[in-house]
């Protein structure tokens, strides 16, 4: 089993408290005992009571236990484990587990039992069924409604013009996307909030609302005549929209793509008002030459899938959820395996594009497409003799050239990669920018 | 057709058309779905290939905790043993190593920066520094920090040319540049400055004429050194007594003259609880190598240390001779000196607290670990918070021998059941000087639970001895 990098631990620690805490943890003086095998770490941490903490590491999935009380997760006393393993592997002796880790790991090998329906005595499967269907068609009247509004407020800024956009209050978007949530579209309403991000920020930002108007006002039409649209289309509208989809039907209903499938790249974003962390994960399969992505939501304090992390490679059976041009996906099973690949991906801007044009046709919504793209510069672009550079392109292997998104924080390193030669990276394109989020150096992955 | 850019200029002011959001959907979608991507014209030279390897990864990793900014401190040390170990970093490090260049760190960054790294400085102004361009091109069209570098590299093996290229545009250079340019002279200083010195006690800028002093002061044969013992000399008598040992007998200048005033007397007074002229003899005495001392009296610095506590005018004295002494690095006076602060409470009190670091640092390492030799007797004698050797050997910031880190780490460990004020808040500091190879021996023998500050501060230390090791063990020859 791969030990994980002391970054890649780091990625692991809920907040900046549980990582100081973890690093001070990573000293064998603080174990009373240290072991380890090819499937887990595991250690005894001396702490405040009596008893040693009892730490483990389960190495197929990053996955933890331990004694503490702590409600983070991983606590840090499993973080001082992995670092400690990181840093100083020989202070782990390697050995057969005790029982506590043995059992431990048995019991996390064994197959989870299918979720146990509740049981309700007091309804019949037909009356659930009909208060199922009650629900669904009172939801379906209040969507409408909502996106009756909706329409409405799209045709007034139509109306009044994209200008007054540009100095509109703040409340102005909240309230209709306030409004899009009490009708239980907050699809919509995430669509409706970003678009108060764009006005007046970068010279484009007109042309980029008016899409996204249009856009929106296409999700309304196509909503309006859902029926006459092909299934996976309805599932696009539908999970745009804010319906969510049951993933544990999905899965059991949906066969699996098996592949060795890398984590290409992680964000990790947190609404304030809510503490809900969201972590947006891209994979590529090894086989498929597929990309897919893997949305993760948790509040403070509860555990991430901890074996997403950028650079590991999982081997398994992956359900991408219904739509006309699939993305989103959900592992049925994984593991971790010590095998990176290089990921087979487009040889040009021109195949690339031709395949964005296509996802485009498939899901008029698309807002990025990801792909990894081979034989790239990164080119600088000077405006004068000794300035630094202005704007930053790439370049492909037929010389054409993409504008890389001002959103980019790495230039200068992705520069200093590929000036060493053409170099193979993956983005995320949204139709006028390239956001870079990997590169591969040689065989080496470089987060960017 | 309309394009989308059209269509958003009549958007702009409002549309009573209905169809206009239809519409721009289809036009938007066929121009994303349409892209067409420019070709470019022009080329980008590649970086040449490297000649050096890649630090291993595992250093890498440290690298990046150290640009990150944990271990504040430690990333000189790695930059050294990377560049003795002849590696380079890898480009993704590129860019925030150059960015480290303005800071002094500037020489360490350029050995592990390779071809790619002198091929991206190219780039990025800022980074002109590390384009390793001809000394002399760089001298006459760098900027200051590109100047300075290039001067320094020529004053290392052709003093004399240095001093030709500092001349020729002295006249151009800002009053600011020169002073730092006259610093470079401390490298291969020698009597054939002391004339270009000597005219800088003339200039406009009190910098450059302080700079000057600096320099000249170290020239035991310089004008200005001879002029400020004439001074000075006459003063003084070393009579020996019977009992209690040598006393200097002193008696104070007496007015200023024109001559002394260019040689920068009279100024800011140096303590403000001193007199007048106590401040005017402690301003002379920082003007005259102690070398001076101990040959013209015939005694080592102790003894004429010694002597100089049993005078009256004994602070100027000790303020004058500990000041000299860093202005001329003259490490048996600082070993004279210095200790004091540890042992003596009447010598501590007459030293000046700001300079002492510098001074401490003078000391060698043999006569450094005789202090804690002698200082250290277990159960009797402990480091701790009521001796001031802790404060001093905060101040050493040298490497230490693995005798005194052990001497001092277990008198730590004796004392780690107590309360302490400032022996476990220093102790993390001694770890970036002990030798990294005993972090494991290190992380043995505390008290099962260390009270007060200790518990924190122990980690603390063990941390940055054990990341010091790593960095040696990532980047020794194998």
């Amino acid at each position: 089993m791969p030990a994980l990098t002391a970054d890649q631990v780091k990625a692991l620690a809920p907040d900046p408290a549980s990582l100081k805490a973890g690093q001070g943890l990573a000293e064998a003086r603080h174990w009373a005992s240290l072991g380890k095998n090819e499937a887990a770490l595991w250690g005894e941490c001396k702490g405040s009571g009596q008893e040693p903490y009892k730490t483990r590491v389960d190495l197929s999935n990053n996955g933890t236990s331990c004694t503490c009380p702590s409600r983070k997760f991983p606590c840090k006393h499993a973080l001082g484990l992995m670092f400690l393993a990181a840093a100083s592997p020989v202070k782990l002796v390697d050995s057969t587990p005790p029982a506590w880790v043995a059992e431990w790991l048995e019991k996390r090998a064994a197959p989870k039992p299918a979720p146990v329906k509740k049981a309700e005595s007091q309804s019949t499967p037909e009356s659930r069924q009909k208060d199922a269907a009650k629900r669904a068609a009172k939801r379906e009247k209040l969507a409408e409604s909502g996106l009756e509004t909706l329409s409405l407020w799209l045709k007034d800024l139509t109306r009044q013009g994209l200008a007054f956009a540009q100095n509109a209050p703040a409340a102005f978007w909240e309230q209709q996307a306030a409004r899009l949530v009490d009708s239980q579209l907050p699809g919509a309403a995430r669509l409706v909030r970003e678009m108060a991000v764009g006005p007046g920020s970068q010279p484009a930002w007109a042309e980029t609302l008016l899409l996204k108007l249009a856009r929106l006002n296409l999700l309304i039409l196509a909503y309006r005549k859902l029926d006459n649209l092909p299934a996976a289309t309805q599932a696009d509208v539908r999970s745009l929209l804010g319906w969510s989809i049951n993933q544990d039907e999905l899965l059991a209903s949906t066969p699996g793509i098996s592949d060795d499938w890398l984590v290409v790249a992680q964000t990790l974003e947190v609404d304030e008002k809510t503490g809900l962390y969201t972590q947006i994960n891209w994979l590529w399969g090894r086989q498929g030459h597929k990309p897919a992505q893997i949305i993760n939501f948790a509040f403070r304090t509860q555990p991430m899938d901890a074996s997403l992390i950028p650079g590991v490679t999982l081997r398994g059976e992956l359900v991408y959820f219904p739509g006309a041009f699939p993305l989103r996906a959900v592992f049925k099973n994984k593991q971790i395996i010590p095998a990176p690949f290089l990921p087979t991906g487009s040889p040009h801007f021109s195949a690339f594009l031709e395949a964005y044009a296509a996802a485009l046709g498939l899901n008029p919504w698309l807002e990025v497409f990801p792909v990894v793209i081979h034989g790239l510069q990164s080119l600088p672009i000077l405006e004068g003799l000794h300035s630094a550079p202005q704007r930053w392109l790439l370049r492909d292997s037929q010389n054409r050239v993409i504008p890389i998104s001002a959103q980019f924080r790495s230039t200068w390193e992705l520069f200093a990669i590929s000036g060493g030669g053409p170099v193979t990276i993956f983005g995320l394109w949204d139709g006028f920018v390239f956001l870079p989020m990997v590169v591969w150096d040689g065989g080496r992955f470089v987060r960017l | 057709m309309t394009t989308l850019k059209q269509m958003t200029q009549s958007a702009m002011l409002g549309s009573a058309e209905d169809s206009l959001l239809v519409s721009a959907a289809s036009t938007g979608m066929a121009e994303l779905g349409g892209y067409m991507p420019a070709t470019f014209e022009g080329e980008v030279t590649a970086s040449i290939a490297e000649s050096r390897p890649q630090m291993p990864k595992k250093a890498v990793g440290l690298l990046k905790r150290l640009v990150a900014g944990e271990f504040d401190g430690l990333l000189p040390e790695f930059l050294q043993l990377s560049a003795v170990r002849g590696t380079i970093a890898p480009p993704e490090m590129l860019p925030a190593l150059l960015g480290l260049g303005k800071t002094d760190l500037r020489k360490l960054v350029i050995p592990v920066i390779g071809e790619r790294g002198r091929w991206l400085a190219a780039y990025n102004p800022a980074w002109a520094y590390a384009l390793g361009r001809d000394p002399l091109d760089a001298w006459e069209n760098g900027l200051r920090a590109e100047r300075i570098a290039a001067l320094e590299q020529v004053r290392a093996t052709q003093p004399g040319k240095a001093r030709e290229w500092l001349q020729s545009t002295w006249e151009q250079d800002s009053l600011e540049d020169r002073a730092l340019f006259l610093a470079v002279f401390s490298v291969g200083l020698s009597m054939d400055d002391e004339p270009f010195l000597e005219s800088c006690l003339d200039d406009r800028r009190k910098e450059v004429r302080d700079a000057a002093r600096g320099l000249l002061l170290r020239l035991e044969n310089s004008r200005f050194v001879g002029r400020m013992w004439a001074r000075v000399r006459p003063l003084v008598k070393l009579k020996s007594k019977f009992l209690g040992g040598d006393a200097l007998e002193l008696s104070l200048p007496e007015g200023l003259d024109l001559a002394a005033k260019r040689d920068g007397l009279g100024g800011v007074l140096l303590r403000k609880k001193m007199g007048e002229k106590a401040n005017l003899l402690a301003q002379m005495l920082a003007f005259i190598p102690p070398a001076l001392w101990s040959r013209d009296f015939g005694k080592p610095p102790e003894k004429i240390v010694a002597a100089g506590l049993n005078c009256e005018w004994k602070e100027p004295l000790l303020l004058g001779w500990q000041l000299a002494a860093i202005g001329v690095a003259d490490e048996a006076w600082a070993e004279a000196i210095a200790p004091l602060w540890a042992t003596q409470a009447e010598g501590r009190s007459l030293l000046d607290v700001d300079s002492l670091p510098a001074l401490v640092r003078l000391m060698r390492l043999e006569k450094v670990e005789a202090l804690v030799t002698s200082t250290i007797k277990p159960l009797i004698g402990e480091l701790d918070d009521k001796s001031l050797l802790v404060s001093l050997l905060e101040k050493y910031n040298r490497p230490w021998t693995a005798r005194m880190a052990r001497m001092v780490v277990q008198s730590a460990q004796r004392q780690s059941g107590d309360f302490r004020a400032n022996l476990p808040q220093a102790l993390p500091g001694f770890a970036r000087w002990m030798p990294p190879e005993l972090a494991d021996e290190f992380s043995q023998g505390w008290a099962a639970e260390p009270k007060g500050y200790w518990s924190g501060k122990i980690d603390e230390f063990l941390a940055i001895l054990r990341f010091r090791n790593e960095m040696r063990e990532n980047l020794a020859f194998h």
